[in-house]
């Protein structure tokens, strides 16, 4: 244990050794985007036999810095307001602030990598009854890493293939069920998450679109596996302003059927 | 909280490899009739970029959401049942 530690301190030290290197050498480089998301959930019956159904709006904000033409560092700020309704009447608001750092360096014209800190604070309040409610906090830290292999086709076609591996600490507060006056002991969860993404896009000459499909492996105590299929398009209007839009759907998830709509504005400085 | 090294190890490793590696880059653009390639590049290195970034995403926002889902049912099966 000790020995992994002195090593995993030793590659973290080379790390900032090599990030501030870089840094000596800046392009300069501002890129801002800001982006809206909405999604809606139905989470098929649960073992007590209720089914639910759940919207979210997904508000972010991202500042990338190209620390060189290779290195660029991406730091985002979401915000999540999620209303859930249960078919038994509880009803639960969720806000979750999330702050993230990425750092991706372009290996070479195929291969990019990339890795992400993310610290994420959750809200949840829910009303079972008019006379019961609960709520509690949920922290977590997301440490995730990956690789993208690209390849262009014909000047026009775009193949990635991007694996990610993902681990993910949450802590769950204590809290009162009020009224009820029943304590809960908070809980600790890690979820350790593999994924494959392969994506295929058009380019022609002032965008993109693309289809992407993911499959995720999550273990958390027990293992879950599922994909999601994303359609996107992107339009470069010039050098500077390009807008963004997707729709995704979850699939393959026995639990749940979701989609998404997202929009997202993007300013080069 | 080993888990949690290994984690931090395998970031600082991809980021120290990049170093390592970064010498072997290689050009194939060749300029094309319209002399669009820089277009192009822009638009591929935006798009892998996008894709980085919707990997962070899904990570991220699935997780939460997941994870707050299982809590909210653990408390009304468990306790409030």
């Amino acid at each position: 244990m000790n020995n992994l530690l002195i090593k995993s301190v030793t590659l973290s030290a080379l790390c900032l050794v090599f990030v501030a290197s870089q840094a000596f050498c800046a392009t300069g480089d501002f890129k801002v985007s800001t982006s809206f998301k909405t999604k809606s959930v139905e989470y098929r019956p649960d073992s007590s036999g209720v089914a639910s159904d759940t919207d979210s709006e997904v508000y972010s904000l991202a500042v990338n810095y190209g620390v060189t033409d290779k290195l660029s560092l991406t730091g985002t700020y979401s915000k999540t307001e999620t209303d859930s309704d249960r078919a038994d009447g509880v009803v639960t608001d969720t806000d979750t602030d999330t702050f993230g750092i990425t750092a991706i360096y372009k290996l070479n014209r195929s291969f990019t990598a990339f890795a992400n800190y993310t610290y994420g604070e959750t809200e949840v309040d829910s009303v079972v009854n008019p006379f019961t409610d609960f709520d509690f906090d949920l922290d977590l830290n997301l440490f995730l890493a990956g690789v993208t292999y690209a390849k262009v086709f014909d000047r026009q076609w775009l193949l990635t293939l991007t694996p990610t591996i993902s681990y993910t600490d949450s802590d769950i507060s204590d809290y009162i069920i009020r009224n009820a006056g029943i304590p809960v002991d908070g809980d600790d969860t890690s979820v350790t998450t593999l994924s494959l993404a392969s994506s295929i896009s058009y380019i022609f000459k002032n965008g993109v679109v693309g289809l992407t499909y993911t499959h995720n492996q999550r273990s958390d105590g027990e293992d879950k596996s599922f994909g999601k299929l994303q359609l996107g398009a992107t339009y470069r209007f010039n050098d500077t302003v390009s807008v963004s839009a997707h729709v995704a759907e979850d699939i393959a998830r026995e639990d749940i059927r979701g989609r998404e709509f997202g929009f997202k504005f993007n300013i080069k400085i | 909280m080993k888990t949690k090294i290994l984690s931090i190890a395998i970031i600082s490793t991809l980021l120290s490899s990049a170093s390592l590696f970064s010498n072997s880059t290689e050009d194939s653009s060749s300029p094309s009739a319209d002399g669009n390639v820089e277009n192009i590049d822009s638009l591929v290195s935006g798009q892998i970029d996008a894709n980085i970034e919707s990997q962070v995403d899904l990570n991220t926002q699935n997780i939460v959401f997941d994870l707050a889902n299982e809590a909210i049912q653990r408390a009304l099966e468990t306790t409030i049942r």
